[in-house]
C-alpha cells in the first residue's frame, strides 16, 4: 500500500470509522489507529479495504469493549467519554447531542448499518460482506433505524436547549 | 427521508489525531527484512552461555566431591623372551673339529638324511658297549695274515678315541 492509499483511506475512513467503534467501546480512537495500522502490515490489499476496516474496527471494538468491562469491574473506573460529533455550526438544524443520544437508543445491528452507510458511505452489498447477513436485511434495519431516528429527534426539543 | 438523512450525515464524528495515525501507518508499513534473525541469534547465544555456565558449575561441583586415592594395582604382564645379543667378538669359536663330532653323539639329533647304515650300526655297537662292556664288542675281522698283529693297546687306544672314553670307563686292563 503506497502513501497515496493510506491517506486516502484515512481521510476517507477515520471520522466513520471512530463513529463506528464508539458505539462499542470508549477507545474508540486507539481501535481505530490500531486497525489503520494493521491494515498496513498487511501483506496483501484488500480486494475491498472499506469492508475490511469496518469488520476489523468492529472485531477489535467489541473485544475492546469486553476488555474494558472487566476493568471497569476491577478497578470501578472508566474511561473518559468523548462526544460523537463534532458540533455542528450555527444554523444546523439537528443537535448533535440529542442525534447522540438518538442513535445510542438504537439496536445495535440498526446503529451499526445507520453509521456504515450513512457516514462510512458503504452500500449495503458491502456492509453485508463485512458485516454478514444479506443486504436486504441490512437495508430493513437501516430503514427502520432511520425511522426511529426521525422520530425521536423530531418530536424532542435539542438537548442543548433544554439547559 | 432522504433530507433527514442528509441532515444526519452533515454532523461530523469526532476523530483521533489524523497525523499521529499516519506516522504510524507508515512505521508499520515498513517491513524490516529478517525480522526474528537479530532476536533467534541472541536467543542462541544466551542459551549457549546458559549452557556453559550450567556446566562450568557442574564441573566445580564435581571437582570439589573428589577425593585423591592411589591404588595400586597389581598386573603380571608376559614378555617375549629375547635372546641375548652378544657383541660379535664375544661369540664363542666353535673349534673346527672334535672328536665327538668325528663320532657324533648317539643322542644328538640329526638330520635323517645324514644317517647312514655305518652310523646306525655304530650306534648300536655304543649302547650295548655301555650295556655290557667290552665283550659285548663284535669279533674283530680277520686281518691278512700278510698284515702285522694288532696288538692290545693299538685297540685299546682305538676303541677309546671311537668312544670319545676313557679306558678306565671300558673297563679295559691294561696286559
Amino acid at each position: 500500500m503506497n502513501a497515496n492509499d493510506a491517506t486516502y483511506l484515512l481521510d476517507r475512513y477515520q471520522a466513520a470509522l471512530t463513529l463506528y467503534a464508539r458505539q462499542f467501546c470508549l477507545a474508540a480512537e486507539d481501535v481505530v489507529q490500531e486497525v489503520f495500522v494493521s491494515l498496513c502490515q498487511q501483506s496483501t490489499m484488500p480486494a475491498n479495504p472499506a469492508g475490511w476496516l469496518f469488520r476489523a474496527t468492529r472485531n477489535r471494538a467489541i473485544s475492546q469493549r469486553r476488555a474494558e468491562q472487566r476493568r471497569q469491574k476491577h478497578e470501578g473506573q472508566s474511561a473518559e467519554r468523548r462526544e460523537w460529533f463534532e458540533k455542528p455550526q450555527e444554523g444546523f438544524t439537528l443537535d448533535a447531542q440529542s442525534a447522540e443520544q438518538a442513535l445510542q437508543q438504537l439496536p445495535e445491528e440498526q446503529r451499526e448499518v445507520i453509521i456504515a452507510h450513512l457516514w462510512g458511505g458503504m452500500t449495503f452489498e458491502e456492509i453485508a460482506q463485512a458485516l454478514g447477513g444479506s443486504a436486504a436485511t441490512h437495508w430493513r434495519r437501516y430503514t427502520n433505524g432511520i425511522s426511529s431516528l426521525r422520530q425521536t429527534l423530531e418530536s424532542a426539543p435539542p438537548i442543548s436547549q433544554k439547559h | 427521508m432522504q433530507e433527514f438523512e442528509k441532515k444526519l450525515q452533515a454532523l461530523v464524528p469526532t476523530t483521533g489525531q489524523r497525523d499521529q495515525v499516519l506516522f504510524l501507518m507508515g512505521q508499520a508499513s515498513v517491513k524490516p527484512v529478517n525480522r526474528w534473525l537479530w532476536p533467534s541469534v541472541s536467543l542462541v547465544f544466551a542459551m549457549i552461555a546458559l549452557g556453559l555456565g550450567i556446566a562450568l558449575y557442574w564441573v566445580s561441583v564435581r571437582e570439589k566431591e573428589v577425593v585423591p586415592q592411589i591404588i595400586y594395582v597389581d598386573r603380571i604382564i608376559s614378555v617375549p623372551a629375547t635372546p641375548p645379543t652378544l657383541p660379535p667378538s664375544v661369540t664363542p669359536q666353535q673349534p673346527e673339529s672334535t672328536p665327538t663330532e668325528k663320532y657324533p653323539s648317539p643322542w644328538v639329533k640329526r638330520d635323517p638324511q645324514d644317517v647312514n647304515p655305518m652310523t646306525i650300526r655304530y650306534q648300536q655297537i655304543y649302547r650295548e658297549l655301555l650295556r655290557f662292556g667290552i665283550d659285548a664288542l663284535p669279533q674283530a675281522p680277520l686281518y691278512e695274515s700278510t698284515a702285522s698283529p694288532v696288538s692290545s693297546s693299538v685297540i685299546r687306544q682305538d676303541l677309546s678315541e671311537w668312544l670319545g672314553v676313557s679306558p678306565k670307563e671300558l673297563g679295559i686292563r691294561k696286559q
